[in-house]
């Protein structure tokens, strides 16, 4: 199912990914979220992860990321096997390699604009360049909040504060889930044309997203249903990928009234 | 509306708790020494004892004074800070459309349930209370003709007055402000909201400064009939308004207190950064944690002084200890209920530090750091307030204020510097433990 590829410019590899989470009040039994997944994600590259509400796509993305631990299968990121890190050293590898944009909720209340762009740099114990930080602030047209706290931005002016951190400290992978979804048209693309920026440089990025149009601006598309992976298929035509996602989303339904 | 309320305090079951624990423990202390005022009077008037009557007034009154205020200062401060904290759902209240009165009202129920609540738990810790007094001034020395605490109706009605009047004189402006707050800013400003005087402090701080300022005239400028005690017994009234004063004032003192102070430190290690953002964003919350503590060590520092200055006077830690222990009770339990009531927003930054690769270590280490600042910052706040003490009481009592500070306790006051660095560091320690833990996908869903 994989795009061909030789294993030299991979970036994430999953195999046989299984994840369960204990359903309250029901000692024992749990509810399988995701299924024997296999997805390989090539560096340098835009991946969209797309698929109906609930079928695992965040869940995938925080597995992923080494913030969930799956109950079954291997993750290789970069080469490493997360489950071979323990906590510490998963927060470590975080830091130096991956970094963040989730739809809401980017940032640390406590800290101003400019301390929250920094802030991955200061944990990973890097000096931060002073020059990058205004930089990155400057391209995203954020440099008059800089002393801001997050609270006190739009939507919009948060979702580039968090793009800003991103490009700032230029981390070997980023992982965005709906970075757009809260947004308006406008500042949605400006979001998205950073996404898409970020691959030139050698960054992998890592997109789920409900909007076809966004994710037709992805290299590779995949598409999930119910914890499954349906489909993976070239980005380009948002025609195609929402009918994929229609797809799969009556393949998951057929498969609810028949269990 | 009651469904709407109480599937609320369900929610915030953790957090209403120990503001009620806070709000019985003040109760429970004010009612306590009132009790054991009036049993110690009773008995007193009882043997015809006319110098046991003016004693008992004497120390009863004092206690009863420091307790009561005490124990109202920290608690209204507690209970303010539960329902400021909890804006968020208010707002939503109102944008389901329940009208801004109805809300308030709501609040003032909530608040008179917690106070009586409080009041009734209150009821047999109070009597302990005033049973442990009693037995401590007999110790001290005064002959109490064997009066013993019995129930008495009033005894309940004390305890609840107790519980209910701290409660609305912090809950009144957090419950106005609820109902008039926008929507949308109460939805949106994670930070606490800012602090304005209000009508009620303003007239309060006035009489404060009024009386900082009618003790300290004739206390250090006039000559007094009589003579120097006189002059030293209104300097030391003048301090107590004044630390009242400062305390009320907390948030344009304690603050700019915390913030001087750790802008003075250097801050390489990223978890002290962390947890110093935390605090100054935090300021309400920070405020309302260091008070208690900085309440209780500054009475003591006075007390050393005022000890240290009136000749044969009192200063060893049993006699302070009669007199400020509930303060102290009453104090650390607040500071520790404060330190308990972690709010959501805390909860969603640690999730998010460690989504950017905090260590756990770092996590942890940045909240147990928050109850250091919060210490430090009382410590301080004592030491400015016992520096100030010396000064006008030495110049009260006409003796130099340099062999006034020589001669305090000093060891005893470093040990209980000691005690209010450790309390909160230990009450941090589990929060800190969790925060590490944080399960990062759950508290981003959430
Ligand atoms: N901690 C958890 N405990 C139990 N179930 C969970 C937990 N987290 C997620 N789930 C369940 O896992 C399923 C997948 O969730 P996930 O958030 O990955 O979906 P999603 O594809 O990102 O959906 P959306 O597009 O709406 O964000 C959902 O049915 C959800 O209820
Ligand atoms: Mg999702």
């Amino acid at each position: 199912m994989p795009i061909e590829s030789n294993s030299a410019d991979l970036c994430i590899r999953v195999r046989g990914l299984h994840m369960a989470f204990p359903v309250p009040r029901r000692g024992k039994e749990s509810a399988q979220i995701l299924h024997d997944i296999d997805l390989d994600i090539l560096q340098g590259r835009l991946t969209a992860i797309v698929g109906p509400s609930g079928s695992g796509k965040s869940t995938l993305l925080f597995c992923a990321a080494g913030l969930e631990e799956p109950t079954g299968g291997t993750i290789e990121v970069l080469g490493v096997e997360l489950g071979s890190l323990n906590t510490r050293q998963r927060a470590t590898f975080r830091s130096e390699h991956i970094g963040f944009v989730f739809q809401d909720y980017n940032l640390v209340s406590s800290l101003s604009v400019e301390e929250n762009i920094a802030l991955p740099a200061r944990l990973a114990g890097h000096k931060v360049p002073k020059k990058r930080i205004r930089e990155a602030m400057e391209r995203l047209g954020i440099e008059k909040l800089a002393r801001r706290r997050p609270d006190r931005l739009s939507g919009g002016e948060r979702q580039r504060v968090a793009i800003a951190r991103v490009v700032a400290n230029q981390p070997r992978i980023v992982f965005a889930d709906e970075p757009t979804g809260a947004l308006d048209l406008q500042s949605g693309h400006v979001v998205l044309d950073w996404l898409q920026a970020l691959p030139a440089q050698g960054t992998t990025v890592v997109m789920v997203t409900h909007d076809p149009l966004a994710a037709a601006r992805a290299d590779q598309v995949v598409v999930m249903g119910s914890g499954h992976i349906h489909q993976v298929m070239a980005g380009g035509d948002s025609h195609a990928i929402a009918d994929a996602i229609l797809a799969a989303q009556a393949v998951a339904d057929t498969a609810e009234v028949s269990a | 509306m009651i469904r709407l309320v109480m599937a609320d305090v369900r929610h915030q079951a953790a957090m209403w708790l120990w503001t009620v624990l806070c709000a019985a423990v003040g109760a429970a202390c004010s009612a306590g020494s009132v009790i054991a005022m009036f049993t110690a009077l009773g008995a007193a008037q009882h043997a015809g004892d006319a110098s046991m009557v003016t004693a008992a007034i004497a120390l009863g009154g004092n206690i009863v004074f420091f307790t009561v205020l005490a124990s109202v200062g920290v608690v209204a401060s507690t209970v303010g800070l539960t329902l400021t904290s909890q804006r968020r759902e208010h707002a939503l209240w109102l944008v389901l459309g329940v009208p801004r009165r109805r809300v308030r009202s709501v609040l003032n129920i909530e608040l008179t349930v917690l106070g009586l609540v409080a009041g009734v738990l209150a009821l047999p810790l109070a009597l302990l209370v005033a049973a442990v007094a009693l037995v401590q001034w007999t110790n001290s020395g005064l002959d109490l003709h064997g009066a013993s605490i019995a129930f008495q109706p009033w005894h309940l009605g004390a305890a609840v007055a107790a519980g209910v009047f701290p409660c609305f004189v912090g809950g009144w402006g957090a419950a106005r402000r609820a109902s008039k707050t926008p929507e949308m800013r109460a939805f949106r400003e994670n930070a606490d909201p800012s602090v304005r005087t209000g009508v009620g402090r303003s007239v309060l701080a006035f009489c404060l400064l009024a009386g900082v300022v009618g003790m300290w005239l004739p206390g250090l400028g006039l000559e007094l009939s009589g003579g120097l005690e006189q002059r030293t017994a209104f300097a030391f009234a003048g301090n107590l308004f004044l630390v009242c004063l400062l305390l009320l004032m907390g948030p344009w003192v304690l603050t700019p207190l915390m913030t001087l102070w750790t802008a003075v430190v250097p801050a390489k290690d990223v978890a002290w950064r962390l947890a110093v953002h935390s605090c100054r964003t935090r300021a309400a919350r920070s405020v309302t944690t260091v008070l208690p503590f900085a309440l209780a060590l500054s009475m003591v520092g006075l007390f050393m002084v005022i000890g240290n200055a009136m000749p044969g006077g009192t200063a060893g830690v049993g006699d302070v200890l009669v007199v400020l222990g509930w303060v102290f009770v009453v104090s650390w339990v607040g500071g520790l209920a404060v330190i308990a009531l972690v709010g959501r927003e805390r909860h969603r930054d640690s999730a998010l530090l460690s989504v950017a690769g905090a260590r756990p270590g770092v996590i942890a280490r940045s909240t147990l750091y928050e109850g250091l600042i919060y210490a430090i910052t009382a410590i301080l706040f004592s030491l400015i307030t016992l520096l100030i003490a010396c000064w006008t009481i030495a110049l009260g009592a006409r003796v130099s204020p340099l062999n006034m500070l020589s001669g305090l306790p000093w060891l005893t006051l470093a040990g209980l510097a000691a005690m209010t660095l450790a309390t909160p560091c230990a009450a941090l320690l589990w929060p800190a433990i969790a925060a590490s833990r944080t399960n990062v996908s759950n508290a981003l869903r959430s």
